[in-house]
């Protein structure tokens, strides 16, 4: 099997009249751990929409070996694409348990208790998700995507609202990831653990 | 025969059969179905005061009604030209609503112009209303208030098949909802089409209102308080339970809201009021699903 590798290609990206970032060309490969670095508005977390397939560049598109995404069926993408917004939805109606399982693979599922226990949800497992702080909130995202197994990973400020010794855990986590194999990519103004764990930086 | 030579049995068979039987059926249906419907529509909308006359088909039911019984020279007099009037009006809204939702991303926008159409449609109706005569005024006045009593058991199967069937498939919708109520941008990394899914859904629960609403007018809080009251069986945790608790939940609150109605000679909406509203508090105040949700 080829070597797994995402690719922007000459994408820009405009609101109104301000251009985001124009032209840009990027390449994740496998095993690549990647930060997306820049200040508010650089356009980070509009970059990692775009190469989950959520939003549309203005302009180029993004590939995934070599097949456009737009050409692969939303179905079929899952597979491929995990992503992880910054943002938390205020209607929070359904359980840990279920929400872990949005998006799984049917063989990940006898999974779920350990990976519960591990991430420190187990307890939490047929509560709300509303009623989760911030940390496990996160948490319970992160388990949802390693249930899901996605090929390529992306985070949107993963360890904004953790403690420092669930960052460092969540670090370590995804450099792991990367290493078995997948592309990990992740905003974040982290610098030092940035430059610690990641392999790869994109300034925007 | 036997009913008018004083056959008790004839009687009780024909009170049973043509009397109670279409209002207890039609308000099973009608109130298991209108409860899916507010059930779906508060996942759909993410907002739990959303409910099947959030989308404005109730208030296009109602304009359609107020057209073809308040305007001078209309047939409004035929039962059938009051059901098709009806289910047009709320067809029309429901095909406006649809194209709209492939315009706004934002479900928030819709409700807004949910409930614009709603002011609409209301200020179309007081306009009808000055003009209209006196006969046909009482007519809109009294369907507005909702009601079991014109049914007839051969109407029956349209209203099953009007208004409970199109929203059955969408029980099965679980695992997209699930991702849906995580958000557009995980959803659409789950494998679930969020456009195509909220045009589903919204054909589907308007067919299902617009033909309940044509048979019996456009019956209040059913569909937003019985999704509330479902979640205290079975929480709110995960779809599977509830979409089999909501619609039961929906067929007796509103068979007993009928009975009630009969007993007191009160109209239905009347009695649906009386009783939706203190429910509705008692859950804000003490069910931590219902605070959950509106938190």
């Amino acid at each position: 099997m080829d070597q797994l590798r995402i690719e922007a290609k000459d994408i820009s990206m405009f609101f109104e009249d301000k251009v985001i970032f124009e032209k840009l060309n990027w390449v994740g490969k496998e095993g690549d751990f990647w930060a997306i670095e820049g200040n508010n508005g650089a356009g980070k977390s509009t970059l990692l929409k775009i190469l989950a397939g959520i939003l549309k560049p203005g302009q180029g598109g993004v590939h995934l070996n070599e097949i456009n995404i737009e050409h692969i069926s939303i179905s079929d993408r899952k597979n491929h694409l995990g992503y992880m917004p910054s943002k938390r939805m205020l209607s929070g109606w359904i359980d840990v348990e279920t929400a872990v399982e949005v998006g799984a693979r049917t063989e990940k599922l006898p999974k779920i208790d350990h990976l519960l226990h591990e991430f420190e949800l187990s307890e939490k497992r047929n509560q709300l998700i509303q009623s989760l702080s911030d940390g496990e909130y996160i948490r319970m995202q992160l388990v949802r995507l390693i249930l899901q197994d996605p090929d390529v990973v992306l985070l949107d400020e993963p360890a904004a609202m953790l403690d420092s010794t669930w960052r460092k855990k969540v670090y370590e986590y995804l450099s792991h990831w990367a290493r078995r194999g997948k592309v990990v990519v992740i905003c974040s103004h982290e610098l030092e653990l940035n430059k610690l764990y990641c392999n790869q930086i994109l300034h925007l | 025969m036997a009913i008018f030579f004083g056959s008790t049995d004839a009687w009780n068979n024909w009170i049973i059969l043509e009397s109670r039987l279409p209002h207890v059926l039609g308000a099973l249906i009608a109130g298991s179905a209108l409860a899916l419907c507010g059930h779906f529509m508060q996942w759909l909308f993410r907002n739990p005061l959303a409910g099947p006359s959030v989308l404005g088909v109730t208030n296009g039911a109602s304009l359609g009604m107020a057209l073809i019984v308040l305007l001078p020279g209309t047939v409004g007099n035929l039962i059938g030209s009051q059901l098709i009037a009806s289910f047009l009006g709320a067809f029309v809204v429901l095909i406006l609503m649809a194209s709209m939702s492939r315009k706004f991303t934002n479900v928030t926008a819709l409700l807004v112009v949910g409930m614009l159409l709603a002011h609409l449609t209301g200020a179309i109706e007081t306009i009808l209303l000055r003009s209209a005569t006196d006969g046909a005024r009482t007519t809109f006045v009294f369907w507005g208030m909702g009601s079991l009593d014109a049914l007839q058991t051969k109407q029956l199967p349209l209203l099953f098949i009007g208004g409970l069937v199109p929203v059955l498939p969408l029980c099965f919708y679980s695992k997209a909802m699930h991702a849906y109520a995580l958000g557009d941008e995980i959803a659409m990394t789950s494998g679930v089409h969020v456009g195509r899914l909220r045009l589903f859904f919204f054909l589907c629960i308007g067919v299902s209102v617009a033909t309940i609403t044509a048979f019996c007018g456009p019956l209040v809080f059913v569909g937003f308080v019985t999704p509330h009251l479902a979640r205290i069986y079975v929480g709110s945790g995960s779809l599977k339970k509830l979409n089999t608790i909501v619609p039961l939940t929906g067929a007796i609150f509103l068979v007993l809201a009928d009975v009630c109605s009969r007993y007191y000679g009160l109209p239905i909406n009347a009695v649906l009021a009386l009783a939706g509203l203190p429910i509705m508090i008692y859950l804000l105040l003490y069910s931590k699903y219902a605070q959950a949700w509106i938190s």
